[in-house]
This record gives structure tokens, C-alpha cells and sequence, in this order.
């Protein structure tokens, strides 16, 4: 095992702890400051930073631990967000936080230069977290290669409009008017690729939180007799729950082919293309699809508890339905893969499939 | 403990390069048959001299050991040689059996006799197998089969029938599951194996027509048909745990995966005329599982390369496998409105009809998606 390795397993179970002592207060409740304010001080957020940044290095694939240990227990945390923040601004050489940054897609804004400085115009729509982000890291394209990253600081928070996903998570929307910003210098990712990390990022958190939701309803249906019988013993109970246990399998698989494909990409000098990558895009649709299948399976296990607000359930299901459909829904990425893949006929279908983490055309555009 | 880990599969500059071999030798050897042409059955046709020239190639048992005529190659490079036949629809069906399972079970558990009688035809291409589970009154439940073999002077007499045995009618020999004592009450024990010459005196084999119109399976029946002593295979009594390791090999490959890709090949090339975003959309979702699936699938042969027996694994990929690719024509009709027409001059249409007709078969052939749930619900501590 690598030092960054063990470094990672460590960090998971940082994490670990800061969520037991927080303990169930921590999961009924929308508000992610107390937790995040103990996790932002540990220097978790700064994982993906290189060392020489004052971060802990990590490969995204080493990642997985900590991002899986907040998924399962079913809190608002925007560690997710913040990892990916913290990482675009030191490939920006950005210095790291204070707080929480927040990368998003900027390309809906117009950037001027106005008495001395650059301002922002356009909207940002439903912004990970934005009401708690102490900057947002907008990608902005500017017509000159990759997107430029334009920092928008605390200072903006009048314009926002509150919104949330399923689970409570702050999606906000910010309209910006000739707003001050700070502008970075050139994103190693576009948009597209962004929108590829968020997608790899909810893939871990979708495979982990169905992986939690199967541990649940395992252990509620070898508890739950009906009939004179727990209902594990009953066929048309274990099925199901069985296609469960392959799904997670298969959500987790994918999940970590996309983590791989980063790490890939960012080896190979290609994060320009990772909004491409056909593990990622692939991942997200399994993972997506997955995520409603196995909600529909546990509440259907659980019964009338489960949809309950007592009860916990909710907490993993209400961010499966989220996740599914936020960084790009199955439809988005099947679209994407399918017209990559049409291109080239029949003929390249198959040696495409097997290029594995390049689509077509994209080993020649890489190749030294 | 109730999830599977499907590590991260091995891979090397040197599979790529093997994968690059294969598909020239592939290219050479299927030349007359433009791919849309080929046909659509479970793991191709029977065709020995293909099976001679790829073993004549090397790429025949080529994880047997060197002993026995194979070249010690790992579980990887066999997996890229079968994964690329699979893909291409090459007329794999003669050695297909007896390269994915019963030869690396000969090596595993055979006697030394038994291998050098045996292992050398295989990597021939020259020595087919068919594998005797199912009866006519035992499909999934494979514990209850009644065919007995009877202990007599020098060997055994059989005596029972099996059926949907795949390849029976043009293999050489059978590996046969029989009872050869009392089940006891776990109802695996007295089950063994026995390398059966299928022109055996008293064995009759007999071709059953599937519902897609292909020979493939068939009943075959003992009448006091007389086994040498030196054709148990493995241990006696012990067959259903010989019987279980069989498994991953027989239910993690692309062949549970990949009998649709003909079709989305076809489909691919109908997207070269202006067609409609949910087409589109449909490939990418097709090609997104196939992907995850076959990430899943090379997982398990890592595992099986480190020398683990990854049978929940493989129950996994075949259950998840199998449902995608019986999927695939009923998904594709809902895209592109045609009737189903195997004698259409439309590739399309022809595949589309072929893919249909064979189906059923997915989820079915080498354990029922039930059995597989029932076993995965054990062993996620389902009580």
C-alpha cells in the first residue's frame, strides 16, 4: 500500500469519527454547518491538493473512503463539493480556502472589464451549497481555449435564490449583475469536464448510500416476521433485495472506474477531455439508474416505516433521487455516449468499447 | 458482510497487444463473412477447422499448463482471445465448452492419465466437450438429478438421461454429473463426475430443435453405458463441490454480456441516416451497462488470475449480464419501428429478429437468474 493510500484510509476514518460524534443530531437536520465547520478544520477538503499546496495529495481514486463515509450516513455535507472546489483552485494556484469553495459552471456569464476590474453578468443555476460557500469558482468561457475561473466571494450572497434538491441540500441560483469578481487563470477542465467530476463525485455517493440503504433493509427483513415468518424467508422478499446486492456491486464498480478515469486523465495530461471520458459518462447512467431501482426496492422492503419522516430511510432515498439527476441524469450521459459512438459505425464499435476510458477518435488526439 | 468487491482489473501493454493480434488473425480467418452476416447463436457455430487454426495460433487452452500442450498463458490473456471470438461472432461453438471449462477443470482435479489423454486434443483444437447437468426432471434444482452410475468391476455403469445438453451431438466427450451413492442430508453428497466418451456403447444422443431454429441442445440418454474406472473424474462422492467451482468459469465471461452487440452494431450503422434523439439516447445507455458490465466482468478474471474462486462474483456479473442482453432487442423496437423478419435482407431487421428469438434463452442457460438471486440472498445474510 502507497503512503497516499494509507494517507486516504486515514482520512475516511477522520471522517468516520467526526460523523459519530455528531451522531443521529447531525442526519435530521438540513443545516451543514456545525459538521462542516469540525470537517473544515480538520483540513479534510484539501485531500485532492497537491502536497506542495499544503494539501494531502491523494489520487481521486484514494478519495473514495471519505466521500463513501459521508454518503452513508445520510448527512447534508458538502465535502464533495468542497473536494472538488479546493482541488480546482490549487490547479489554478489558488490558495486554499478559508471556508468552503465551490466550483460551478459559469458559462452562462458574460465577463467585462470595468473602472480598473473584471465584472460578472448571467446566472449561475442551483449551485451546490452556495448560501454556505465562502467562494464559488466559476468556469467562464471567454473564447480563448479553456474556460478561465472566475472567483466570486462572499460578498455576493444578496443575489441568491434559495432552492434545494429532494434532500434539503442548498441548490441556489445566483443573478449576477455586473458583479466584482477575481478571475484565476485557465481551468485544467471545461465545463463539460466539471460537470464530468461532479458526475464521478455523485457516482461514489450514489454507490455508497445504496450500499447503506441494502445494509438497512438486510437487516430489517431478517427482523420483520409477517405470517409467522421474517420476511427474508419469503422468496419474493430475498429477490429483490438480492438485485439490490448486485446493483450496489455494480454502482461501486462503476463508481471507481470514474475516479480511476480522472486519475487517468490527469496522468496522461488530458483533463481537457475528461468531459469525455466514456467510464464517466457510463458510470453515471449504471449508477443513475441503479439509485432508483434500489430506492423503490428498500421502501418496498421496509413497508409503511420507511416512509416515515422518523425513520431513516428517507435520508439515503430522498439523495438517491437527488444525485440521480444532478452533474448530468442518465439521459445527458446516454446521449453523450451515443453520439460519440455513432460516428464511427459499425466497424468502431467494438474497438471503441474497448479503448476503454478513451472514446473514439480520442487515443489519436493523446497519443505522444 | 453483505457486499462484493470486483477489484480493479489487471491490465498490461502486453494484453492490448495480444487484443491486436487476435483481431488480425480474426480478420484473416473470417474474411468471406462480412460481420453483419454472421449469425447470432450462443457462443457461434460449430466449425472445427476454425478451432484447429486457432489452436494451430496457440490460443487454444492457452492457460493450460506447458506439460500438456498449453502455454502456461494467465487467466488475462485467455480472457482478451475469448472476449474478441465473442465479440466478433467467430465459430467458436466446437471448443467452446471444452476451452472455458472442462479442460481447466481436467488440469485442476484430473489425473495425470486423464491430462496427457486429454488436455493435448483440447489445445488442438481437436477434443470437444459438453457438460451433463441438467435431466429431464432436474433443471435448477441440479442436487435432486437421478441418472445413477453403479459401481461394477473396472469402472461404472450409468444409467439415467440428460438434457439441454448444449454441443452433446458433436462432442467428443461428456463430464457427467451422476449419482454414485447416497445423497445424505445436505442432499450434495454421493454426486460425482465422469469423463464420459460419447461413443460409449448404450449412450444415445439425441438433437432437440430450439425456438430459434438452431440444433444446439439435446437429450442424451444411458443405458447401462460402461465408464472405465479411469474416467471418474476428481473424487468420489465429491461432484458437487467439483461441480461448484466450475461456475465462475462458466458465468463470468462476455458471453453473458455481449450476445446483443451484433445488434447495436446494426443499430449503429441505421444511425448514419438522420434519426431520433431517443435512438441515440438508447445506444449510449446500451453501451454505458455493456461498459460497466465488462469492467465487472475482467474484475472477476483478475480474480480468478490471483487463484481465487470468485463464484458469488460471477453470479453477480451473469444475473446482472443476462438480464441486460435479453433486454436489448425489446429495449431497440421501441426506438426503431420494424417487424422482426429473420429472412430480411436488412441486417438490421435480421438481427433484431435473431436477437429476439434467442432471449429466452439469456437468463436460463447455466443457472436460471433465480437460482443465482436465491444464492446471492445466502450469502448477503438473508435468513
Amino acid at each position: 500500500m502507497t503512503n497516499s493510500q494509507q494517507l486516504g484510509i486515514e482520512l475516511a476514518d477522520a471522517a468516520e469519527r467526526m460523523l459519530a460524534d455528531f451522531g443521529p443530531a447531525a442526519r435530521h437536520t438540513q443545516d451543514p454547518t456545525p459538521l462542516w465547520q469540525a470537517m473544515a478544520a480538520s483540513g479534510i477538503a484539501g485531500a485532492l491538493v497537491p502536497e506542495l499546496a499544503g494539501g494531502a495529495g491523494l489520487a481521486w481514486r484514494e478519495a473514495e473512503g471519505m466521500l463513501s463515509a459521508v454518503a452513508r450516513a445520510g448527512v447534508p455535507s458538502p465535502l464533495p463539493e468542497a473536494l472538488v472546489g479546493e482541488w480546482l483552485a490549487a490547479r489554478c494556484e489558488a490558495p486554499a480556502g478559508p471556508g468552503l469553495s465551490v466550483a460551478c459552471d459559469g458559462s452562462d456569464l458574460v465577463l467585462e472589464e470595468r473602472s480598473g476590474g473584471i465584472v460578472a453578468s448571467g446566472t449561475l443555476r442551483r449551485v451546490p451549497w452556495a448560501r454556505h460557500a465562502t467562494r464559488l469558482l466559476a468556469l467562464v468561457n471567454d473564447g480563448a481555449g479553456m474556460p478561465c475561473v472566475a472567483v466570486l466571494d462572499q460578498s455576493l450572497h444578496h443575489t441568491l435564490q434559495h432552492g434545494s434538491n429532494l434532500a434539503g441540500e442548498a441548490r441556489d441560483t445566483l443573478v449576477l449583475s455586473g458583479h466584482r469578481v477575481r478571475v484565476l487563470g485557465r481551468s485544467p477542465v471545461d465545463v463539460d469536464g466539471l460537470r464530468a467530476l461532479g458526475a464521478a463525485v455523485r457516482c461514489v455517493q450514489i454507490a455508497a448510500a445504496i450500499a447503506q440503504a441494502l445494509s438497512l433493509t438486510v437487516e430489517h427483513v431478517n427482523l420483520r416476521v409477517q405470517f409467522g415468518r421474517r420476511l427474508s424467508q419469503f422468496q419474493a422478499v430475498q429477490h429483490p433485495v438480492a438485485q439490490m446486492a448486485s446493483l450496489a456491486a455494480a454502482t461501486r464498480s462503476a463508481a471507481l472506474s470514474a475516479l480511476e478515469a480522472i486519475d487517468a486523465h490527469d496522468a496522461d495530461g488530458a483533463l481537457e477531455h475528461l468531459g469525455r471520458s466514456f467510464e464517466i459518462a457510463s458510470a453515471k447512467v449504471v449508477c443513475g439508474e441503479a439509485a432508483g431501482q434500489c430506492a423503490s426496492i428498500s421502501h418496498q422492503a421496509f413497508g409503511a416505516i420507511g416512509f416515515t419522516m422518523e425513520h431513516g430511510l428517507h435520508l439515503l432515498t430522498r439523495r438517491l433521487w437527488s444525485w440521480r439527476d444532478e452533474c448530468g441524469n442518465e439521459t445527458h450521459w446516454s446521449r453523450q455516449i451515443g453520439e460519440t459512438f455513432r460516428t464511427g459505425g459499425s466497424s468502431a464499435l467494438w474497438p471503441a468499447v474497448t479503448l476503454a476510458r478513451y472514446p473514439i477518435g480520442y487515443a489519436k488526439e493523446i497519443a505522444p | 458482510m453483505n457486499t462484493f468487491d470486483f477489484p480493479r482489473p489487471l491490465d498490461t501493454p502486453g494484453l492490448h497487444a495480444l487484443r491486436a493480434e487476435v483481431r488480425q488473425f480474426l480478420d484473416e480467418q473470417l474474411q468471406d463473412e462480412p460481420r453483419s452476416r454472421r449469425p447470432f447463436t450462443y457462443l457461434g457455430r460449430h466449425d472445427p477447422a476454425f478451432s484447429a487454426a486457432l489452436g494451430r495460433r496457440g490460443w487454444l487452452g492457452m492457460s493450460l499448463p506447458r506439460a500438456f500442450g498449453g502455454r502456461d498463458a494467465s487467466v488475462l490473456e485467455r480472457y482478451v482471445v475469448h472476449e474478441e471470438l465473442v465479440a466478433a461472432r467467430a465459430p467458436m461453438g466446437a471448443h467452446a465448452v471444452s476451452e472455458r471449462q472442462s479442460g481447466p477443470l481436467i488440469a485442476r482435479i484430473g489425473t495425470q492419465e486423464q491430462k496427457q489423454l486429454i488436455l493435448p486434443r483440447i489445445v488442438a483444437g481437436d477434443c470437444f466437450f459438453c457438460i451433463g447437468m441438467s435431466e429431464p426432471g432436474s433443471g435448477s434444482d441440479l442436487a435432486s438429478v437421478r441418472t445413477r452410475a453403479r459401481r461394477v468391476a473396472g469402472g461404472w455403469r450409468i444409467d439415467g438421461r440428460k438434457i439441454w445438453t448444449s454441443g452433446a451431438h458433436r462432442s467428443h466427450y461428456m463430464i457427467l454429473l451422476a449419482r454414485s451413492g447416497d445423497a445424505g442430508e445436505s442432499r450434495h453428497a454421493g454426486l460425482s463426475q465422469f469423463l464420459v466418451d460419447m461413443k460409449t456403447p448404450g449412450v444415445t444422443c439425441s438433437p432437440l430443435s430450439n425456438m430459434a431454429g438452431e440444433e444446439d441442445f439435446n437429450e442424451v440418454v444411458f443405458d447401462d453405458a460402461f465408464v472405465p474406472e479411469s474416467m471418474l473424474l476428481g473424487q468420489e462422492g465429491e461432484g458437487w463441490k467439483q461441480v461448484t467451482s466450475e461456475l465462475a468459469l462458466e458465468r463470468s465471461g462476455p458471453e453473458r454480456f455481449l450476445s446483443g452487440l451484433g445488434l447495436l452494431e446494426e443499430l449503429v450503422d441505421r444511425l448514419q441516416q438522420p434519426s431520433s434523439d431517443a435512438s441515440v439516447v438508447l445506444l449510449g445507455r446500451m453501451l454505458a451497462h455493456l461498459n460497466v458490465l465488462r469492467r465487472m466482468s475482467r474484475s472477476v478474471a483478475s480474480l480468478l488470475h490471483a487463484g481465487h474462486e470468485p463464484s458469488l462474483q460471477a453470479a453477480v456479473l451473469k444475473d446482472l449480464g443476462t438480464v441486460y442482453e435479453q433486454q436489448t432487442a425489446d429495449l431497440l423496437r421501441q426506438v426503431t419501428e420494424l417487424e422482426p423478419d429473420v429472412t430480411s435482407d436488412d441486417d438490421y431487421v435480421a438481427a433484431f429478429a435473431q436477437t429476439l428469438l434467442r432471449s429466452p434463452s439469456c437468463t436460463i442457460r447455466g443457472g436460471t437468474k433465480e437460482v443465482l438471486r436465491s444464492m446471492i440472498a445466502r450469502h448477503i445474510g438473508l435468513r
